[in-house]
C-alpha cells in the first residue's frame, strides 16, 4: 500500500496542492520508499485512471478473464448433454446385460464334464505314448505278419480251403496254386460243386483278399480225383 | 488221432480233429459240405494233410541199426 504525502495530491491545473474546490485530478503517489510514483487522474469522463503498471487489472486482462470464463461456462455440460450421456449409459447396459443373458443361457460345459474330457484326453495320451493306441490301417498288409503255408488234398467232397490246421484268423489273403498237373481245382462257396466252382487250371495261382473283420471261408472241390493244392494265408 | 463231427444247420459238418492221444499238441479244424458220415468220410484225409503240413510237431520213426541188406 502506497502512502500519499501531504502536498503530493495536485490539481490538474496549474499543479497546485488539492483544495476543497471542485477539478480534475492528477495525482502521482509515491511508495513508501519515496522513489515509485504511480499516476492517479480522473480522464475526461470523470473516470479514475490508475498507471498501467499499478498491478491492477486493466480492461484487456478483464476481457481475457471474461473470455475465460464464457469458455467454461460453454464447457460445462448441459442438461442435454447429461440426458444424452444418461441414454448412452442405459444403451450400455442393456447392451451389458444381454451379453450377461446370452453368457448364462449358453450350456457350459460342467466341471464332471471337463474333468471327463480331460481324463479322456489323459489316456489317449498316455495310449499315444506306450503304443497301446488302436488303429484301423488300409492297404496292403502282406508283409506285416507271418504267412501260414501248407499242402492241402482237395477230394471229390466240397471242403473248407486254408494252409495250416484251420482258417488264419483275420485273413487278409487267401493264395491258392493248383499243383496237379491234369485235374483242375474248383473253388466256390459251401454249396461249390463241379458244375459251379470256380476253376484253378492245372498249375494256376488263385489270389483271394479278404476282409480281416470278416471270416468268409471257401471251399474247394475237386473235378475228379484227389488233388494237391499249396495254400497260403496271410 | 481223436475226432468230432458236429453237424450244422446250413447243411455243413465241421470235423474237429485232435492229436493229444499221441502226445502231440495239434488240433485242426475243417468245414465239409455234407452230413456226418461224408465228414467222418473225409476225417482220413485231413489227418493225412495235417500229418504231412506239421510233421515236426510227430516223432519220426528210428532207423533200425544194424543188419544186412539181402
Amino acid at each position: 500500500m502506497a502512502d500519499v504525502v501531504l502536498q503530493q495530491i495536485l490539481h490538474t491545473a496549474g499543479k497546485e496542492p488539492l483544495s476543497t474546490t471542485n477539478g480534475a485530478l492528477h495525482t502521482q503517489v509515491k511508495g513508501t520508499d519515496g522513489l515509485t510514483a504511480k499516476t492517479l487522474k480522473t480522464d475526461t469522463d470523470g473516470k479514475l485512471v490508475l498507471s498501467p503498471d499499478s498491478g491492477l487489472a486493466t480492461e484487456a486482462t478483464l476481457a481475457a478473464i471474461n473470455t475465460a470464463l464464457d469458455t467454461l461456462n460453454s464447457n460445462v455440460s448441459t442438461e442435454a448433454k447429461l440426458e444424452a450421456i444418461r441414454v448412452l449409459l442405459a444403451t450400455t447396459q442393456v447392451n451389458a446385460s444381454d451379453i450377461f443373458l446370452a453368457i448364462q443361457a449358453r450350456d457350459w460345459a460342467k466341471d464332471t464334464t471337463l474333468a471327463l474330457v480331460k481324463a479322456e484326453l489323459e489316456e489317449l495320451k498316455a495310449n499315444q505314448l506306450s503304443g497301446e493306441q488302436k488303429v484301423q490301417l488300409t492297404g496292403n498288409f502282406d508283409t506285416l505278419r507271418t504267412p501260414a503255408v501248407g499242402r492241402r488234398t482237395v477230394t471229390a467232397t466240397a471242403a473248407e480251403l486254408f494252409a495250416g490246421a484251420s482258417r488264419l484268423a483275420s485273413r487278409r489273403r487267401l493264395v491258392i496254386r493248383n499243383e496237379d498237373p491234369v485235374l483242375r481245382c474248383l473253388i466256390g462257396p459251401a454249396t461249390v460243386s463241379q458244375q459251379t466252382g470256380f476253376p484253378i487250371e492245372p498249375g494256376a495261382v488263385l489270389e483271394v483278399p479278404c476282409d480281416p473283420e470278416v471270416a468268409v471261408p471257401v471251399y474247394a472241390i475237386s473235378e475228379g480225383a484227389s488233388l494237391t493244392v499249396a495254400v497260403m494265408e496271410i | 488221432m481223436t475226432y468230432t463231427i458236429t453237424v450244422q444247420d446250413d447243411g455243413t459238418s465241421t470235423l474237429h480233429v485232435t492229436f493229444d492221444d499221441e502226445g502231440v499238441d495239434l488240433a485242426g479244424e475243417v468245414s465239409i459240405r455234407g452230413d456226418a458220415a461224408v465228414a467222418a468220410a473225409y476225417a482220413p484225409v485231413l489227418v493225412r494233410d495235417l500229418r504231412t503240413n506239421y510233421a515236426d510237431l510227430f516223432p519220426q520213426p528210428e532207423m533200425p541199426i544194424g543188419g544186412e541188406i539181402e
